[in-house]
């Protein structure tokens, strides 16, 4: 395997690539495209930096592992930091500052005020900067700006099914023209500027062309999507993995022993799991957390050398299982060189995920970021593997 | 009788007092509440090797905003000198501010204290600050005839010989179902905590 070009990870790819309206979390599919993939985590993040963007007014989250956990109380920044990252990781893609919100279930506001929200405080005079360095010691940053607009220009309108909301004719003027411009400086300190326009004819798009980033996914308890599973799962399946997924699953009930896609009814396939019963049982009827564990495992899986996010880890699955989810997790980001973040609120959470990295050999996989408010502002605790393992045998209290 | 941490513990005083294991956190939580000092929290290392180690977890560890004032307690054993230089190099690698002498504690935000058992001078451990504090009782001298007693008749002898005579003089006191742990022992009014020998312990939490 040869080593990663300089620039954004990825073969160079001449066309923009869209993301089709269903397909709300996936960043870009670029299995089959990416068919080199750099040195064993060459691409990995080492450090990201969110400044003025959401709640953070200067935040880094450094040393960062091959799996980062990220616990912290509610309103702590925990999901935004996942969106800092989904941002980074796909810089000429600006419609997605309105879909990370959509993911959150806020479809309602103007996508001029959504845009606000992005800012930290809504000081939008103070562009958001979103900076990571690489284990190999390359930078690049994404600013955004939120600015009048000097002139609208032809851009790709708004595809059917996107979550922005268009605003109503006459809700704004002329003057009233702005623009939130998505710049993007590459490791080569290239520079590639895609805009979103809010005008008098809606909202526009205009992306800027250029290198393909390896493939990103944004996982969240609210935004999960069948058809992407049942997409991301077929790919895996050309290639003879749906074992993987198969044993992934047997954690959360050992009798599954094989998964089919069938057409029952309507035109949507859907999983069915082999569980030694006369009928196939439809995956969706064994609970949430199996249909999660699909999910995140297909992400994880076809992540090659790219980035999962995973909002609310332990969602739907019960504490006991959560090692053994963990262990999946772990190695399948691990074989794919994909770099894993996530969230959680809960201890079972974190302590399994301690016990189920601290049984994958050779490793120091993970880290725990707690991010806090406190009198001087929002900070981050750190726990490394060593560090975590400590304070999970001396019982203290990390989330 | 407080019991060790059942869930997750954060740091939610603003004092914070390591002893090296569970008997020593028994110990001191039982002296910090003879005391009626409320702002001091007790915490132990999982013995001596690890307190580099607890010292990076302390300074991630949930709560650690409130942090005021970090006190170690540790055990001179063969050395004193060499005891104290090693928790404070620990102190140093891990970003805290380091005392001048065994006994004090350092103007720092947070301060920082070590207290080199048993008496920031000779060496020793816990239980010889404990056998110091009994020495006055009528009972002391049979310690030391007892283990006499033992030699002369079989020649054995202690390897531990400080911790073998507490556990011999707990093994004497008077109460239903006995009392085999120093530190369960603190809790148990074993030890006179108005003794001379507590004072430069008691000063040292005071002054926290």
């Amino acid at each position: 395997m040869g080593k990663r070009p300089p620039g954004p990870v990825g073969r160079f790819c001449p066309e923009t690539h869209s993301l089709d309206g269903s397909a709300l979390s996936r960043v870009v599919d670029a299995v089959g495209i990416l068919d080199h993939i750099g040195q064993q985590g060459a691409g990995m993040f080492r450090s990201v930096t969110f400044k003025n963007f959401r709640g953070f007014q200067d935040l880094t989250l450094g040393g960062l592992s091959r799996v980062n956990l990220i616990a912290g109380k509610n309103n702590a920044g925990k999901t935004a930091a996942l969106e800092g990252v989904f941002l980074l990781i796909a810089p000429n893609l600006p419609e997605l500052t309105l879909r990370i919100h959509a993911l959150r279930g806020i479809e309602q506001i103007a996508a001029l005020e959504t845009w606000e929200w992005l800012f930290y405080d809504r000081k939008v005079d103070t562009p958001v900067r979103l900076e990571a360095e690489t284990v190999q010691g390359t930078k690049c940053s994404l600013a955004l700006r939120l600015t009048h607009a000097k002139k609208t220009k032809t851009v790709r309108k708004r595809k059917k099914g996107q979550p922005a909301r268009i605003p109503e004719p006459g809700s704004l003027s002329t003057a009233a023209v702005k623009q939130l411009i998505v710049e993007y400086t590459d490791p080569s300190g290239g520079r590639h500027i895609s805009h979103g326009i809010v005008s008098e004819r809606g909202l526009e798009w205009e992306r800027a062309s250029m290198p393909l980033y390896p493939i990103g996914f944004l996982l969240t308890p609210r935004g999960r999507n069948h058809s992407e599973d049942i997409e991301r799962f077929s790919r895996l399946a050309e290639v003879g993995r749906e074992q993987e997924i198969v044993k992934a699953l047997q954690a959360l009930d050992k009798r599954i022993k094989d998964l089919k896609m069938l057409v029952t009814s309507g035109n949507l396939p859907m999983f069915y799991a082999e569980v030694g019963l006369s009928h196939l049982v439809p995956l969706s009827l064994m609970g949430d957390g199996v249909d999660r564990l699909l999910s995140m495992m297909c992400a994880v899986l076809l992540a090659k050398g790219g980035t999962v996010l995973i909002d609310e880890m332990e969602n739907g699955l019960h504490h006991s299982v959560m090692k053994d989810v963990w262990k999946a997790v772990g190695l399948a980001a691990r074989e794919a060189d994909a770099q894993v973040f996530a969230t959680t609120h809960s201890y079972e959470c974190i302590a399994a995920a301690n016990e189920a990295f601290g049984e994958i050999p050779a490793t120091h996989d993970l880290r725990l970021y707690r991010l806090e408010r406190t009198k001087e502002g929002l900070g981050v605790a750190t726990y490394d593997q060593e560090v975590l393992e400590y304070a999970a045998e001396m019982n203290q209290e990390v989330r | 009788m407080p019991a060790l941490p059942g869930r997750p513990k954060a740091i939610e005083k603003p004092c914070l007092v390591l002893g090296e294991g569970p008997d020593d956190w028994f110990f001191l939580s039982a002296l910090v509440e003879e005391l009626r000092i409320d702002h001091i929290q007790v915490d132990h290392l999982q013995g001596k090797d690890k307190l580099s180690l607890h010292l990076r977890a302390l300074k991630e560890r949930t709560g650690r905003e409130r942090l005021r004032a970090l006190a170690i307690v540790t055990d001179a054993d063969d050395n004193f000198g060499a005891s104290f230089r090693k928790v404070c190099n620990s102190l140093s690698a891990a970003g805290f501010a380091v005392p001048v002498a065994a006994g004090t504690h350092t103007n720092t935000a947070p301060s920082v204290g070590v207290f080199v058992l048993p008496d920031n001078a000779r060496p020793g451990e816990l239980e010889d600050l404990c056998l110091a504090s009994i020495q006055a009782d009528a009972a002391f001298a049979c310690l030391d005839q007892f283990f006499e007693c033992v030699k002369t008749a079989s020649g054995r002898e202690p390897r531990e010989p400080s911790k073998a005579r507490v556990l011999a003089w707990l093994a004497a006191q008077p109460m239903k179902g006995g009392v085999k742990h120093l530190g369960i022992a603190a809790f148990k009014g074993c030890w006179p905590w108005t003794d001379a020998a507590f004072q430069p312990l008691v000063n040292f939490l005071r002054l926290m």
